[in-house]
C-alpha cells in the first residue's frame, strides 16, 4: 500500500496529519504515545472529565473491600461442555474468564451472555454467580451483536469528530439514533455552532477516516462505568445537549438515577451499552460523507459512516456499493430533545 | 496492547473434572518380560484365490459384508460403485421377502461372509429403510491416492494415482462427511449487502415507471 498525505486547504476547519504513517512505519500497532503525539491536544474540559473519570473508578474500586469469590459456569466450551471458573466478585471480569480457557475466546468474543440472556461488556466486571456463554460475530445469529457494533462505531465516530476539528472549532456533540443495520450507515448529529453550510471536501473526509484508522489500530479499550446522574452532568458540563439529554432520562425514568458512561482513551461518552471490547474489532471502515439536517428548527450535521468487522471479510467492490450506499442520507430519526 | 496484560481480575481457579480410573495403572503400561524373542516374519494364514468370476463374486461378497459390518467404509471407486448396486438389492430383496423366505436366506447367506449380519440385516437395516424413497447408500469421491505414484513396483512400472470411493449406509450413527453449511444470512456484510441490493430493486422498478422507454412503446403500437 502507498502512503497517502492528506491535502487540505489552510482555511479547513479540520487538522491536517500525515494519515496511515503507521503503513510508512511498517508496523501494524501504532502505541498510545504516537497517537497522543499526532493528534490534535486534548483541550481542558476532556483532561477535567477525564480525572472525575478516573476518581469515580477508584471510588468504585475501593469499595469493594475485602475480596469475595464467584462461581462461573462458562457454556460450549470445547472439549468439555462446561467449565467452572472460581473468580472475583466486582473485579474479574468475562474478558479475564475467556484469558483462562482459549486464547480464542480473548480475540473474537465480542459480548458474554449471562445467565438469562442479558449481555454483557467484555470488560465489565461480574456481580454474582452465573452462567457465561462466550458470542461472536460469524455465529448463526449474531443480529443483536450487529447492533452493539453499530453503536460503537457510532460512539467512536463522535470521537473522530472531536478530535479532528481544529481547537478554535467549537463541537458539540449530540446523539445517535437507535442503531439500524438496515439504514446502511451508522451515524452522528453534531452541532458546528461556528460553521454554517459547510460541505466538506473529499480530502477532509478522508482526514476524517485516517483519523478512524488510527484510532482503530491503537486498540483503545471500552471502559464503562456506572455513575450517579449528577456526576454525569459534571463530566459533560461542556455540552449542553448532553445535559439536557441527561435531564430527560431523569424524569422519564424515575427508578434509575444511574447511567451507564463509556470511555475510549479519552473520549467520554454516554450508551446503555453493551460496546464491543475495544477499537480493534473495527475492520475497514469508512467516514463517508456529512449532512446538514435541521430537527425542531435547529441545524445540525449527520455524520455518516460505515464499518465492517474485522473478524468478517469482504470483497473490494462490495464494499464500494455498501460505501456508495452510505453516502446517501441516512433517514433514521432526527433528535428530539434540545 | 490490553490482550496481552493480566489484570488483578484474571486470578482465580479452573476446576478440572478428574477422570477415575478403574483398572490399575500397572496394567496399562505393563512390562515386557526381558527374554521375549519377537519373530520376524508375520504369520501367513491360507487365503483363497481369487481368480474368475467365482473370484469376482466372492471379493464383491467381502466389501459388501464389509460394508454391512461398518456401515462406512474406504474403498477404491470403481470396486465402491458396483458394490453400490449388489447392496441396495440385497436390502431390498431382504425387504420385500422377510426372513422366512428361503431363497432370500440363502441370498444373504451368500453375500454375508460373517453370520451374525444376517441378523443385522432382517432386524436393523431393514426397519431403518422400510419409509426411505430414496436410495440406501451414499457414494463419496475422495482424492485420489498418490502415495504409490513414485514409487517403482515390481515390473519395473509406475502405478497410477488410485482413485478413492467412501461408500456408506444412509442413517448411520456415525459423525456426517460433508459438513453442514454455515448459515450466514445475519452476518453483518450479508445484512448490508441484501439491504443495499433491497434498495437497488426498489429504485429500479420507480425509475422505470417515471422514464419509460420510448422505443418499445412505439414499436408495441405499431404492432
Amino acid at each position: 500500500m502507498l502512503a497517502k498525505k492528506c491535502l487540505l486547504n489552510s482555511n479547513s476547519p479540520l487538522t491536517a496529519f500525515t494519515a496511515f504513517k503507521f503503513i510508512e512505519n511498517g508496523s501494524k500497532c501504532v502505541s498510545t504515545a504516537v497517537f497522543a503525539q499526532n493528534v490534535q491536544q486534548s483541550s481542558a474540559h476532556r483532561s477535567v472529565a477525564n480525572t472525575l473519570f478516573d476518581e469515580q473508578k477508584k471510588k468504585k474500586f475501593a469499595e469493594i473491600g475485602r475480596i469475595r469469590k464467584i462461581e462461573v459456569r462458562v457454556k460450549n466450551v470445547k472439549p468439555d461442555e462446561e467449565v467452572t471458573l472460581i473468580m472475583n466478585e466486582n473485579i474479574s471480569t468475562p474478558f479475564n474468564c475467556a484469558q483462562h480457557i482459549h486464547e480464542l475466546f480473548v480475540k473474537r468474543s465480542v459480548v458474554a451472555e449471562i445467565d438469562n440472556g442479558v449481555l454483557w461488556d467484555m470488560h465489565r466486571p461480574l456481580t454474582h454467580n452465573c452462567a457465561l456463554n462466550f458470542r461472536h460475530f460469524k455465529e448463526e445469529d449474531p443480529r443483536e451483536l450487529n447492533k452493539i457494533f453499530w453503536r460503537s462505531c457510532s460512539f467512536l465516530l463522535g470521537m473522530v469528530i472531536e478530535k479532528t476539528f481544529k481547537d478554535n472549532i467549537p463541537v458539540l456533540l449530540h446523539s445517535w439514533p437507535k442503531p439500524d443495520v438496515k439504514s446502511g450507515s451508522f451515524v452522528y448529529d453534531v452541532e458546528l455552532p461556528s460553521l454554517s453550510n459547510w460541505k466538506p471536501t473529499e480530502s477532509e473526509l478522508r482526514t476524517l477516516t485516517a483519523m478512524f484508522w488510527k484510532i482503530r489500530q491503537s486498540c483503545f479499550k471500552f471502559e464503562r462505568l456506572d455513575v450517579n446522574i449528577d456526576i454525569a452532568k459534571e463530566l459533560f458540563a461542556h455540552n449542553h445537549h448532553k445535559i439536557k439529554q441527561l435531564d430527560s432520562i431523569l424524569t422519564n425514568s424515575k427508578e434509575t438515577h444511574t447511567i451507564s458512561v463509556y470511555r475510549v482513551n479519552d473520549h467520554i461518552d454516554y450508551s446503555i451499552g453493551p460496546m464491543i471490547p475495544d477499537t480493534s474489532y473495527v475492520g475497514r471502515v469508512t467516514v463517508s460523507s456529512v449532512h446538514q439536517i435541521s430537527a425542531n428548527g435547529r441545524k445540525l450535521y449527520r455524520f455518516q459512516g460505515i464499518a465492517i468487522p474485522s473478524q468478517l471479510r469482504i470483497n473490494f467492490f462490495a464494499y464500494r456499493v455498501l460505501m456508495d450506499r452510505s453516502q446517501k442520507l441516512n433517514r433514521s430519526p432526527f433528535p428530539s430533545v434540545f | 496492547m490490553p490482550r496481552l496484560t493480566y489484570s488483578p481480575g484474571y486470578i482465580g481457579l479452573r476446576l478440572i473434572n478428574q477422570v477415575e480410573f478403574t483398572t490399575p495403572v500397572a496394567k496399562l503400561n505393563p512390562e515386557l518380560p526381558r527374554n521375549v524373542v519377537v519373530r520376524r516374519k508375520p504369520i501367513k494364514f491360507a487365503t483363497p484365490k481369487l481368480a474368475g468370476l467365482d473370484g469376482r463374486l466372492e471379493l464383491i461378497a467381502r466389501i459388501v459384508t464389509k460394508l454391512i459390518k461398518f456401515e462406512r467404509i474406504e474403498e477404491k471407486y470403481h470396486r465402491a460403485q458396483e458394490v453400490q448396486g449388489y447392496v441396495e438389492r440385497l436390502i431390498v430383496e431382504a425387504m420385500r421377502y422377510g426372513d422366512c423366505h428361503r431363497p432370500t436366506m440363502e441370498l444373504a447367506d451368500f453375500w454375508l461372509k460373517e453370520k451374525q449380519l444376517i441378523h443385522k440385516l432382517f432386524k436393523v437395516l431393514v426397519p431403518r429403510y422400510l419409509n426411505y424413497s430414496e436410495s440406501f447408500t451414499t457414494l463419496h469421491r475422495l482424492s485420489p491416492d498418490y502415495s504409490l505414484f513414485f514409487e517403482k513396483q515390481k515390473g519395473g512400472y509406475y502405478r497410477h494415482p488410485q482413485e478413492i470411493g467412501v461408500l456408506e449406509l444412509k442413517g448411520n450413527p456415525l459423525p456426517p462427511i460433508q459438513k453442514e453449511p454455515t448459515k450466514s444470512n445475519y452476518w453483518l456484510t450479508n445484512v448490508l449487502l441484501s439491504s443495499a441490493k433491497e434498495e437497488y430493486e426498489k429504485n429500479k422498478n420507480t425509475e422505470q415507471k417515471v422514464t419509460p422507454r420510448r422505443d418499445v412503446y412505439i414499436s408495441k403500437t405499431v404492432k
